[in-house]
């Protein structure tokens, strides 16, 4: 296929009258299909990568449908394809199959150089700059399941908050080690009222600051803003703050220590077929995790985190999770465990515990070591 | 106190807002007109300093204790990015985390030179190269700077580099190349000299990344604690690594710095083979960081230590 492609190409550059002399002789004498040769098609395939996970669990949940029964399941597979469109643009797919069926988690392509003042540009849909773990895809999360807090304060819930937008981002020219990000992205606005069919455009904006902490590690905060209709086109728009901050230290034998928390503030509102003093929806949610790596293959830490309840903002619901997690002989493949206790405000507590087993092809990694 | 002494509201803005946009202009004009170079690793950092001499400021993203395989892309590194002329990437797929760096620095004028260019690679993979075979680079093995000789190519591949990015400077630059193939000269007898008793023989290193060293001292590598590069060992793989090491009679295990010491310990105790930690890269980014690096290398190797390295 390489060969066949460099050929072509070889051939149709030489100049745009030769290859419209040979298309017209060859569209006459041959017929109509010819028109679909490839003129102009790129000389290497894209970076492919496939990412597939086991999971099993257990929960006490009363609420489950599997309550104390173990389970065991193929969970989300991904499929990752990247490459440059040309030296300016890169584009990018993520492809996800699942017991739901086959989606597109994400599709856009970046402005990657020739734009002025370090500016950027982003089109597609992506898991959307909002704080540090939004735009991470969960396989990388080392605690397996996206945090509760989350998933219950942002739009997408566990799917993540991720649509289609087009963002502006730019590199500040700061001093020394601490680089300045500033972005704003005009998004769909579609899951900000899930199940309702008018559209309406929302935003989201960021403020990412970097630090080197001289070579023993980096410190990484944020502000991050968004809006957009969750109770119908001609409401007031609901409102999301976040700020958050990550450090990491750098140890000796290639082992790491990270810490990071992150806070949610969201003032919107509930379903409209509620009477109008019981619509506000303004809650506050955070969380904080240690995750401590030890020579590359082997990892453990904690997650806490507490939010506001959906439907009931006057209760607060809290989580603590420990994990663990074991790269089995390097980056391709990795086994995580984690244990979980909910805390629900005025709810008996349960107890869950979840296995991941992830396996990677492709430059695209499980996670990186 | 007067009326006219008593600063109104607005004067006090008025000399704030000169004072912030005074400071601001500092901080961002340019301290001085010296070329700027980022390096992947310090190796090639030393060198550009060496060749650049002071018309150069230079720093490297990977530390000589950390391994260059592995480099976590901070925006920190993308802004230090923005602002050079020139990156001097290791090239063979050893840096592949740099094209994110230089990418996600957005700068429009940057010079990527591969240093790579024109080293007479090793370990270069015939056939199908997957995952099977480790982490095995498709276009050989990456760890070129450490045969002292292709330090000379280096400084080849980063002279043409500045004459490019300043041509003002060019003599200079060309000057303190000429000096640095003068200074290898001199040095590389003396190495060779103190590596002649040791020239032949039977040596363990932990990853592939001596390879270039032991080809320009006469070293010969006879097994790996990897079992495959990137490969952690198995219980089954040290065994035969003990019976590896009792059959060619080595005495030397190399081990970088970033891997667990246990598996070289237990070796250590089973066949007596002395265990060296050294690190693949130059510890100074100064003009005199990759010689002295050789320096240690053979002082530790030798038995007599210079510093840096230890047994």
């Amino acid at each position: 296929m390489f060969t066949i492609f460099k050929i072509n190409h070889r051939v149709f550059s030489r100049s745009i009258s030769t290859v419209r002399g040979l298309r017209a002789a060859l569209l006459f004498s041959t017929g109509l299909p010819l028109l679909l040769f490839p003129v102009s098609a790129g000389v290497t395939n894209p970076d492919l990568s496939a990412i597939g996970q086991v999971m099993g669990g257990y929960t006490d949940s009363a609420g489950s449908k599997n309550s104390q029964d173990p389970t065991l399941r193929l969970g989300e597979a991904e499929i990752v394809l990247d490459a440059y469109l040309n030296p300016y643009l890169k584009g990018w797919f993520t492809l996800t199959g699942g017991e739901d069926g086959i989606g597109v988690e994400e599709a856009y392509t970046s402005v990657v150089k020739g734009l002025p003042w370090g500016l950027g540009l982003k089109a597609g849909k992506h898991r959307l700059d909002f704080g540090k773990v939004n735009p991470s895809h969960p396989h990388a999360y080392a605690f397996i399941d996206p945090p509760r807090s989350l998933t219950s304060l942002l739009p997408g819930g566990s799917d993540g908050f991720n649509e289609t937008g087009l963002q502006v981002s730019d590199l500040l020219p700061t001093p020394g080690d601490w680089a300045s990000t500033v972005s704003a992205e005009v998004i769909e606005g579609k899951q900000f009222h899930p199940g309702q069919d008018y559209t309406s455009l929302g935003w989201t904006a960021r403020w990412a600051n970097d630090f080197l902490i001289g070579d023993i590690g980096a410190l990484e905060t944020g502000l991050s803003g968004a809006s957009g209709q969750d109770a119908g086109r001609d409401a007031d728009p609901a409102y999301l703050y976040g700020g958050d901050v990550k450090a990491k230290f750098y140890l000796p034998g290639a082992s790491q220590l990270t810490a990071q928390a992150e806070a949610i503030y969201k003032r919107g509102h509930l379903s409209d077929s509620l009477p109008t003093d019981l619509r506000a929806d303004n809650r506050f949610g955070w969380l904080a995790s240690v995750d401590y790596r030890y020579h590359t293959q082997f990892n453990g830490g904690a997650l806490y985190e507490q939010w506001n309840r959906l439907g009931d903002a006057e209760k607060t619901d809290r989580a603590f999770r420990v994990f663990a997690g074991y790269a089995v002989l390097e980056e391709s493949t990795l086994l995580r465990v984690a244990y979980e206790r909910l805390l629900e405000e005025d709810r008996a507590g349960v107890n869950s515990v979840s296995m991941q087993l992830l396996f990677s092809m492709g430059p695209h990694k499980a996670h990186q070591f | 106190m007067k009326i006219s002494q008593i600063k109104s509201p607005k004067s006090i803005f008025t000399k704030t807002a000169i004072s912030v946009v005074a400071l601001t202009a500092f901080l961002f004009l340019p301290a001085s007109a010296k070329i700027k170079l980022a390096a992947s690793i310090p190796d090639l950092a030393s060198i550009a300093a060496y060749v650049g001499g002071d018309e150069v400021e230079v720093f490297s993203i990977s530390k000589a204790n950390s391994n260059p395989h592995f480099v976590e892309v901070l925006p920190s590194y993308m802004i230090k990015v923005s602002r050079v002329a020139v990156f001097l990437k290791a090239g063979l797929a050893l840096d592949q985390w740099a094209d994110a760096i230089i990418e996600g620095s957005r700068n429009q004028n940057i010079q990527v030179v591969d240093c790579s260019a024109g080293v007479d690679v090793l370990e270069k993979p015939t056939g199908k190269v997957d995952a099977s075979l480790g982490d095995v680079h498709p276009q050989g093995n990456p760890h070129y700077w450490l045969d002292p000789a292709n330090g000379l190519i280096i400084a080849e591949n980063v002279r043409a580099a500045l004459d490019k990015a300043d041509p003002a400077h060019a003599a200079l630059f060309d000057g303190n190349a000429k000096r640095f193939t003068e200074e290898y000269a001199k040095r590389i007898a003396n190495w060779k000299n103190k590596m002649a008793p040791l020239n032949g023989s039977a040596i363990i290193t932990y990853h592939s990344s001596w390879v270039y060293f032991a080809h320009a001292f006469g070293l010969k590598i006879v097994g790996y604690v990897e079992p495959f590069p990137g490969i952690p060992p198995t219980a089954k793989h040290l065994q035969e690594l003990v019976e590896k090491i009792k059959t060619e009679k080595a005495g030397m295990l190399i081990q970088e710095p970033y891997y667990a010491g246990s598996d070289p310990d237990f070796l250590n105790r089973q066949t007596g083979i002395k265990v060296f930690r050294l690190t693949p890269a130059c510890e100074s980014t100064g003009a005199d960081g990759y010689f002295k690096h050789f320096d240690d290398m053979i002082g530790a190797l030798t038995g007599v230590v210079t510093g840096g390295a230890k047994p």
